[in-house]
């Protein structure tokens, strides 16, 4: 059996929902339009976009949480959709996932111990006694002290609940960890503990992540790619090595000037930057970007533009690019 | 004659003896910009709230003084005080959609403060009403004034907000996290919304915020909190080149930087319901000084308007203690 040496590819990906209107008209608006991209082992990718720009919907497109539209999904070369059950469930615990809100993440009637082991005794094997030990040693390359395991989540605080629910993906020796927004509900100073813990596993055993945020710091700090998605679309992937050149999207630059850097030697106020994303259920004709694009010409209202490879470091969606 | 003056104020919990916020003393002079800084549950929001005197129920005022424009805000009766707010003092905050009515469009929910402090006829008010709008950077403020809160995206809820805040020309502006709600693109529209009335009105602004790069170019001036009190004050230009106390250092030392972190600071902030007796800091210090952990240090002036409250910086306050 040949494994790919991609743990997750997706191909040409599709996904609408439907909302249903007060006069009960169905409205159906793409969440992702046309999406593709792979995951190598041990490589972080870093979503950044604005709310509502589908990075979400991709994160569960990935953990297989959303069945797409149309295209296709691999989890390490498989298609999902000619998949064996056996199979299948032997790939679902290489692919995990930590949430925002680590208040609502974690279940309030467990103890922290049945928290983790469950995850275990479905994935791995039915052995207590092996999987308390496991328990402990996570938790203690997590930063937490072993008391925990007998208590309820009420009792830890935001930032070692988020520990806890690494821990708990790391339970079952994933290859790969979907965060979602890991650490925008936490205060700063415990943002910088969790990030340092998530690069250490990186670095350590070799995890891979698919990481979604809207904060570039964040992005910046972990990522060795990062993309940014408009309005379902994805606009630029770009190695973070290239992120800090004047060659971009005019979206991606827009973000780099939107973000208020503590550190930066000039004032960013320039009052360059107006309007906001549209909505989904008014999707505009040709580039998604166009409303707000500083460098729009006629062909942008006509035609969308397709990603295409700038160099080996980025690729770019854009005609003037 | 400082515009602001708040002095020793002391708010906490109404049942026990816990201070929330326990000895917060600042001025401001008109037009300035005060950040306040801090984590979660350090006292900031809470702060804000006192320069309204608006408590959340189970809090209540203990001691000290808050003087807007050489008013004692804590001597008023409540008539009076519905007088201050609104028309001296104003207050945003962070989530537009549930601050806003949501059964009352835009338009009567600024009707009501203009209703309560101006006495003008219904055309004149209208004719205020779309003004405010347009002041806040709202196009076609005759559509926008009939519709509800839910039928604006939200960059433009925060703007009526604002807009709301600003129909009875307050001279001080409380934003509590106007921004952390809002996306990238849209919070630097607000910000400079904020910078423009600012500089136009020489609008007084104090501004809530955990993010340091949104209180780095906003505010004037800077004050960190830490468990419910001022670890340090100073000119913004002062905080971020030259910080004095360990934990505005490790604020700023622990954010993501060009891809780094340079320091992380170990442990989480103290439980206000147990907090120790000396510094409040102690725990999480790097290097304690030894008579942090039974003394409490007080804010003392290291120079150029800095303040500071940390032991390595001078033991002066002799006169307080005895």
């Amino acid at each position: 059996m040949e494994m790919s040496q991609f743990l997750v590819e997706i191909k040409n990906v599709w996904k609408s929902y439907e909302i249903r209107s007060f006069w009960f008209k169905k409205q159906k608006f793409y969440a992702l339009l046309d999406v593709s991209l792979k995951i190598s082992k041990g490589e972080v990718i870093g979503i950044l976009g604005e709310s509502g720009c589908g990075k979400t919907t991709l994160g569960k497109i990935i953990l297989d949480l959303e069945k797409p539209d149309k295209g296709e999904v691999f989890w390490f070369g498989k298609n999902l959709k000619y998949i064996s059950r056996r199979e299948y469930k032997s790939l679902r615990s290489k692919i995990q996932a930590v949430f925002q809100d680590p208040y609502s993440s974690l279940n309030p009637r467990y103890k922290i111990k049945d928290i983790l082991l469950e995850p275990y005794f479905i994935c791995i094997e039915n052995n207590k006694k092996k999987g308390l030990e496991k328990a402990k040693e996570l938790l203690n390359q997590v930063g937490l002290d072993q008391n925990v395991l007998n208590e309820y989540p009420h009792a830890l605080s935001g930032g070692q609940r988020q520990r806890v629910a690494l821990a708990r993906a790391l339970m079952v020796s994933p290859d790969l960890i979907v965060l979602d927004e890991p650490t925008s509900a936490l205060d700063m100073t415990i943002q910088s503990q969790i990030l340092e813990l998530l690069k250490n596993f990186k670095e350590k055993i070799g995890l891979s992540y698919f990481l979604i945020s809207h904060s570039l710091p964040v992005v910046f700090y972990l990522s060795d790619w990062i993309i940014i998605m408009y309005l379902g679309k994805i606009v630029e992937i770009c190695k973070k090595e290239f992120f800090n050149s004047v060659d971009h999207h005019p979206y991606t630059l827009m973000l780099l000037e939107a973000h208020l850097d503590p550190f930066s030697k000039k004032p960013p106020f320039k009052k360059e930057i107006k309007g906001e994303v549209p909505s989904a259920l008014f999707r505009p004709s040709g580039c998604v970007f166009y409303s707000r694009c500083k460098e729009r010409q006629k062909m942008c209202l006509k035609k969308s533009p397709k990603l295409r490879k700038i160099n080996n470091l980025q690729y770019i969606a854009c005609f003037k690019r | 004659m400082p515009f602001l003056e708040v002095k020793d104020l002391i708010i906490g919990l109404k049942k026990r003896n816990i201070p929330l916020i326990d000895k917060v003393s600042f001025t401001l002079e008109k037009g300035e910009i005060l950040g306040i800084l801090g984590e979660s549950g350090c006292g900031k929001s809470l702060t804000g709230f006192s320069l309204l005197r608006l408590f959340p129920s189970g809090v209540s005022y203990y001691s000290g003084k808050v003087l807007i424009d050489n008013i004692d805000l804590y001597s008023l009766s409540e008539k009076e005080l519905s007088k201050i707010r609104g028309k001296k003092v104003a207050i945003i905050l962070q989530d537009p959609l549930s601050s806003l009515n949501p059964v009352l469009t835009i338009g009567e929910q600024i009707a009501e403060v203009l209703k309560h402090h101006f006495n003008l006829n219904s055309k004149n008010r209208r004719e205020r009403i779309y003004e405010l709008l347009k002041e806040v950077g709202i196009s076609e403020p005759e559509i926008r004034a009939k519709s509800y809160p839910h039928q604006l995206s939200g960059g433009l809820r925060q703007r009526a907000m604002i807009a709301m805040a600003l129909a009875g020309e307050p001279e001080l502006l409380v934003a509590d996290e106007p921004t952390t709600a809002l996306d990238l693109t849209l919070q630097i529209q607000i910000l400079e919304l904020l910078k423009d009335l600012n500089q136009k009105k020489s609008l007084t602004i104090v501004f809530i915020s955990h993010d340091l790069g949104v209180v780095r170019w906003i505010s004037d001036k800077i004050a960190v909190f830490y468990a419910g009190e001022i670890v340090e004050i100073a000119s913004t230009e002062e905080v971020f080149n030259n910080p004095l106390h360990p934990y505005t250092q490790a604020l700023i030392e622990s954010y993501p930087r060009e891809g780094k972190i340079r320091k992380i600071l170990k442990g989480s902030p103290v439980n206000l319901l147990q907090k120790p007796s000396g510094c409040r800091y102690f725990e999480r210090c790097e290097n304690p000084c030894k008579e942090g952990k039974n003394i409490h240090p007080d804010l003392i002036n290291a120079g150029k308007n800095h303040w500071v409250r940390c032991f390595k910086y001078g033991n002066v306050s002799v006169f307080g203690r005895n």
